[in-house]
């Protein structure tokens, strides 16, 4: 057997993993669906069931405050069937495209697609992820496309993918910064970044529009998609940061703190994209990290992106301080603590906000060092390689 | 930083990492003492607090009561047809309490558990509520100890016929009067916040009584509120009962402290205080067939503020005085204009009147867990393979190789999965197969069990064979070895705050598994005395025949703070000499004890949602089954030596 023929036999078992458990176990999506750990009123299948019941009786979904869902979603929801094969075909569709990412990297290290393969396909985090069929998968899975297209310098395909994911969820707009950086790369030309601009610009536009015809000529949907997250207008725990101000601070600091979040999430999009603008895909990885513990509504799904793509980067885990292993076990730690806290919180009543709110910070803390880890390590990295050092070579490099 | 650095550059330039890892062994033995000393400096003067009542609203004992002599006459008329008809059939009696609650103006109902018990109840729609929020006041017909409850069910007759009269009340009452304290009265917890058509609104407290004695009178109280999973109600109730009883001049007893030692309060005192409320906290909801339950067990888990009042003796103060204190804690959860929420949840008490919060007695289990936490890393770094013993450690060694990581983990996985489908078949098997027809087959499995993994233990011993030297088999047992004690240590952190007093427990019952070794055989002969202490059923043994020996820790305190021979020579000669050892029928008693912890801990999720057997089978079983696969296998080289055989 060889190893081509070993990834895909992977992927397809954790195909089929993913959809025995719930054909096996039907309740495990109605759980995971309940945890805070999967579920955001952004994101919950619950509330994606809903927007299509109200969407099959004839009730305009936009009309109230539950659904946040873009209307093509929407529809195209109300069409699939069998949802647990979608989502599984979904999840290893994410994991095909992280092999094949993996593949077309020029990094001189790199795992084996075998190992890339079986990361992903027996990832607890993706397979919970995928479990509780939220529709982050999709934004992870629109996400990782785009990745794959803009690093085989499909450019087109990759700013069509990325106006979908942005009219899916409202951060991925972000992206955009390198993707232009990185067309910018490869052809020189300044023509081609407003060409560019133009197509994803029109893109978008169109998802709009057809969106607003869809609604009966209504925007409100931009409204619950879009501007809910910037106003962060759902304040409901979550593992993220911003909940637990807007419900401490008085109302009359709440735009002032709404700017802050969101300019701090957008902040660092510009900065990495220029200092890494020789390794894009790196840049555009860290700003996922960063994004996930910067953004409204974060939930577990969000981090598997994160933690899954951290495969990729075998070049950078020399100069690491804390090992990849290391860093996944604190995550799923924290991860398990977090359920706990919130059980000592919502239904023993013995606890309060501070506990959940605490093991959240934690988190993030955690996710913040992994970040400014690797970011370290790569810029060694760099230095070594311009310098023309081993990298096994004891320097010690210090930063300002 | 600059300090920092300076010490990082002196470790590395005396090569200090090497000899520091080689030391992490005993850094978790030592971080295990430090808990153990933790939480015996706890009782230390300073290191505690003197309760107080933080809820404003409360104010408790401000009201004069007037449950007295006139009242008592009641209260005796009740009695008196309670012993009369305490034989009665069961439906009998309690329609007889059902009509008495009609006269006096109640609703009532019954209710109707699947195995035919039943729970009286009644409701009294208070004028003045909004009927959204009740108190509850429980008298069941069997105490825990497992006679009639006749005075608790008088005086609660009494009781409710009074607050009927008061006009005070903002709150429902709900008078509730179960066969029993434990499965009848939970049954009827669970099916009110779930399926029953008539209630009275959200639970703010419920207050159980137990008085078994046909007296007038009694001598002083003891207070029980140890809930499941490590619940306990807020402290504020706690503190209102204990001083309104001591202000109505009762002592107050806290488990099951003796009456000669109700006036201490020194260490030992304080520490024997905490040490049975973390053991009866770490054991609460593991309860036989019949009798044990005293009701807080019952209503754990729904966010009811429980406690419940069992009388002792039978002279002292007159029984309206038990009256006036339950009315008093009815006043005073009645003045509530919000849910319990200012006190503690997370407490130990020393004495009545002194307790030790969440912040200081977690660091305790934090310290006996991370001592886990440490080994599983001193298990990655090679230290638990004799063969490295004379080795200094370097990093190269640390690395493993793919094959053995993944033969390391499967082995880990199968144990884990293993063990958790044993623990949940059976507590599938005790489901379906009822104590009382199969209690020969419940022993035999219990102490079938027991001798087992005492038996397998001895393996390390027996075993005589020889491997071929290998690099994977060290790498692959280090792996399913450090995997383990992480696992652990990461069960038990979890558990930490939800469960304090299990998490603590449990680490230091498994903390010998944290001194297994292994290498050639021949040398891991000292693992079979860690894994038999280590055994979670080694463990069940001792609690269950300690529980029917009716061990009191009290009893040793006394022998230890006022030692005198006469002393040691009278309790060795009632607890020992005057035992007749060799009564089949005594013996036969003794080993049931841990037949029914065993009983209690399979059906414990089933009937109280308590949590303790998937705790122990989850997690504690895998790990020292996989430190007995561990010692069970020959490894014949040291990871430092793969290079020279391969």
């Amino acid at each position: 057997m060889t190893m081509v023929e070993s990834e895909y036999i992977i992927l397809t078992t954790g195909f089929f993993i993913r959809l025995a458990v719930p054909a096996l176990y039907p309740q495990i999506t109605s759980i995971l669906d309940k945890s805070v750990l999967f579920s955001t009123p952004i994101s919950s299948f619950r509330s994606l069931q809903e927007g299509i019941f109200l969407l099959t009786s004839d009730i305009d979904p936009y009309n109230g405050e539950v659904v946040h869902f873009p209307p093509l979603l929407l529809v195209l929801f109300s069409q699939l069937t069998h949802l647990n094969a979608v989502f599984a075909a979904f999840d290893t569709l994410i994991g095909f495209l992280l092999v094949q990412i993996n593949k077309n990297t020029k990094y001189s290290t790199k795992f084996s697609s075998g190992v890339v393969a079986t990361f992903y396909a027996f990832n607890p985090l993706a397979i919970l992820s995928t479990l509780s069929k939220s529709t982050t998968v999709i934004n992870n899975l629109t996400l990782i496309l785009f990745f794959h297209f803009t690093l085989q310098n499909k450019f087109r395909a990759s700013i069509v993918t990325l106006a979908i994911s942005t009219y899916l969820t409202y951060y991925n707009w972000y992206f955009a910064v390198p993707l232009m950086f990185s067309i910018y790369q490869s052809t020189r030309s300044q023509q081609a970044v407003v060409r560019s601009l133009i197509l994803y610009i029109a893109s978008i536009s169109a998802l709009l529009y057809s969106s607003y015809i869809l609604t009966n000529n209504s925007l409100r949907f931009l409204y619950l998609n879009y501007a809910s997250i910037v106003l962060f207008k759902k304040i409901v725990p979550n593992i993220g940061l911003w909940w637990y101000f807007f419900t401490e601070i008085f109302d009359f600091f709440s735009s002032f703190y709404l700017s802050v979040f969101n300019i701090y999430s957008f902040i660092f999009v510009v900065p990495l994209a220029t200092r890494f603008r020789n390794d894009l895909l790196f840049a555009s990885w860290i700003l996922v990290g960063f994004v996930n513990f910067a953004k409204a509504y974060p939930t577990v799904t969000d981090l598997n992106l994160f933690y899954s793509m951290l495969i990729i980067f075998k070049v950078y885990y020399k100069k690491l301080k804390f090992s990849p292993f290391l860093s996944y076990l604190g995550v799923i730690l924290i991860l398990t603590l977090l359920p706990v806290f919130y059980y000592v919180w919502m239904s023993l009543n013995s606890g309060n906000a501070n506990f959940f709110y605490a093991i959240g910070l934690v988190l993030s803390i955690l996710q913040t060092i992994i970040v400014s880890d690797f970011l370290w390590s790569k810029i060694q990295t760099e230095y070594f390689e311009s310098k023309n050092i081993n990298i096994d070579t004891i320097v010690k490099l210090t930063q300002i | 930083m600059a300090l920092l650095e300076t010490i990082q550059r002196k470790i590395t330039k005396y090569g200090l990492l090497p000899k520091l890892v080689r030391f992490l062994p005993k850094v978790s033995t030592l971080l295990t003492l430090l808990g153990l000393i933790w939480i015996l400096i706890l009782p230390l003067d300073g290191q505690f607090r003197t309760t107080y009542i933080s809820e404003n609203a409360l104010m408790p004992s401000q009201a004069y009561s007037f449950f007295r002599e006139s009242e008592w006459n009641f209260v005796r008329g009740y009695r008196d047809q309670i012993i009369e008809h305490i034989d009665d059939p069961m439906d009998e009696r309690h329609e007889m309490l059902s009509s008495w609650m009609k006269t006096i103006g109640y609703k009532t109902f019954e209710y109707r558990s699947a195995n035919d018990s039943r729970t009286t109840y009644g409701i009294y729609h208070v004028p003045k509520g909004d009927d959204t929020e009740a108190m509850v006041i429980v008298a069941p017909w069997t105490t825990s100890d497992g006679e009639k409850n006749i005075g608790g069910l008088a005086l609660t007759m009494g009781l409710i016929r009074y607050f009927h009269r008061l006009s005070i009340w903002s709150k429902n009452i709900i008078v509730v009067f179960p066969e029993d304290g434990q499965d009848t009265l939970r049954k009827w917890v669970d099916a009110y916040h779930t399926t029953l058509d008539e209630t009275g609104g959200s639970m703010e407290s419920a207050i159980v009584i137990e008085y078994s004695s046909e007296s007038d009178e009694l001598d002083y109280v003891e207070v029980k509120y140890v809930g499941v999973n490590g619940q306990l109600p807020n402290l504020d109730l706690v503190n209102c009962a204990v001083m309104i009883s001591e202000h109505e001049g009762f002592k107050v007893s806290l488990h099951n402290t003796p009456k000669g030692q109700l006036w201490a309060n020194d260490y030992p005192s304080r520490l024997t205080t905490l040490l049975k409320g973390l053991f009866s906290m770490a054991t609460a909801g593991l309860l036989p067939e019949t009798g044990g339950g005293n009701g807080c067990e019952a209503f754990s888990g729904w966010n009811v503020q429980t406690l419940t009042f069992k009388a002792r003796g039978t002279e002292g103060r007159d029984i309206t005085t038990l009256g006036r204190v339950i009315e008093a804690c009815f006043r005073a959860v009645n003045n509530l204009l919000e849910k319990f929420h200012q006190s503690f949840f997370f407490y130990l008490l020393l004495t009545p009147n002194h307790f030790v919060s969440i912040g200081n007695y977690l660091p305790a289990a934090v310290l006996t867990a991370s001592s886990f936490v440490i080994s599983s890393l001193s298990a990655f770094l090679t230290n638990n393979n004799v063969n490295n013993k004379h080795i200094n450690f370097n990093d190269a060694a640390i690395k493993v190789d793919t094959l053995p990581l993944m033969n390391g983990l499967l082995l880990f996985t199968t144990v884990t999965v293993g063990s958790i489908i044993f623990g949940t078949l059976l507590m599938w098997f005790s489901s379906i197969v009822s104590f009382a027809d199969n209690n020969n087959l419940y022993t035999k499995l219990t102490w079938g069990l027991i001798l087992a993994t005492t038996t397998v233990s001895t393996l390390p011993v027996v075993l005589r064979y020889k491997s071929q030297p290998s690099a994977a088999i060290s790498q692959t047992v280090r792996v399913a070895n450090g995997c383990s004690l992480f696992y652990l240590a990461f069960a038990l952190v979890s558990l930490l705050v939800l469960h304090f007093s299990l998490s603590l427990l449990i680490s230091l019952a498994a903390f010998p598994l944290t001194f297994i070794r292994y290498g050639p055989l021949r040398q891991n002969r000292k693992n079979s005395i860690w894994l038999i202490l280590s055994s979670p059923f080694l463990w069940l043994a001792i609690v269950g025949v300690a529980r029917k020996m009716e061990f009191q820790l009290d009893i040793v305190r006394n022998l230890i703070q006022y030692f005198s021979v006469p002393l040691l020579r009278h309790e060795l000669q009632t607890k020992i000499f005057d035992t007749d050892w060799l009564n089949p029928a005594f013996l036969q008693n003794l080993l049931q004890g841990p037949v029914e912890i065993f009983y209690g801990l399979l059906t414990g999720y089933r009937r109280f949602q308590t949590w303790t057997w998937m705790v122990i089978s989850f997690a504690w079983l895998p790990v020292w089954i996989m430190s007995l696969i561990i010692t069970c296998i020959d490894v014949q080289i040291g990871d430092f030596e793969k290079r020279k055989v391969n």
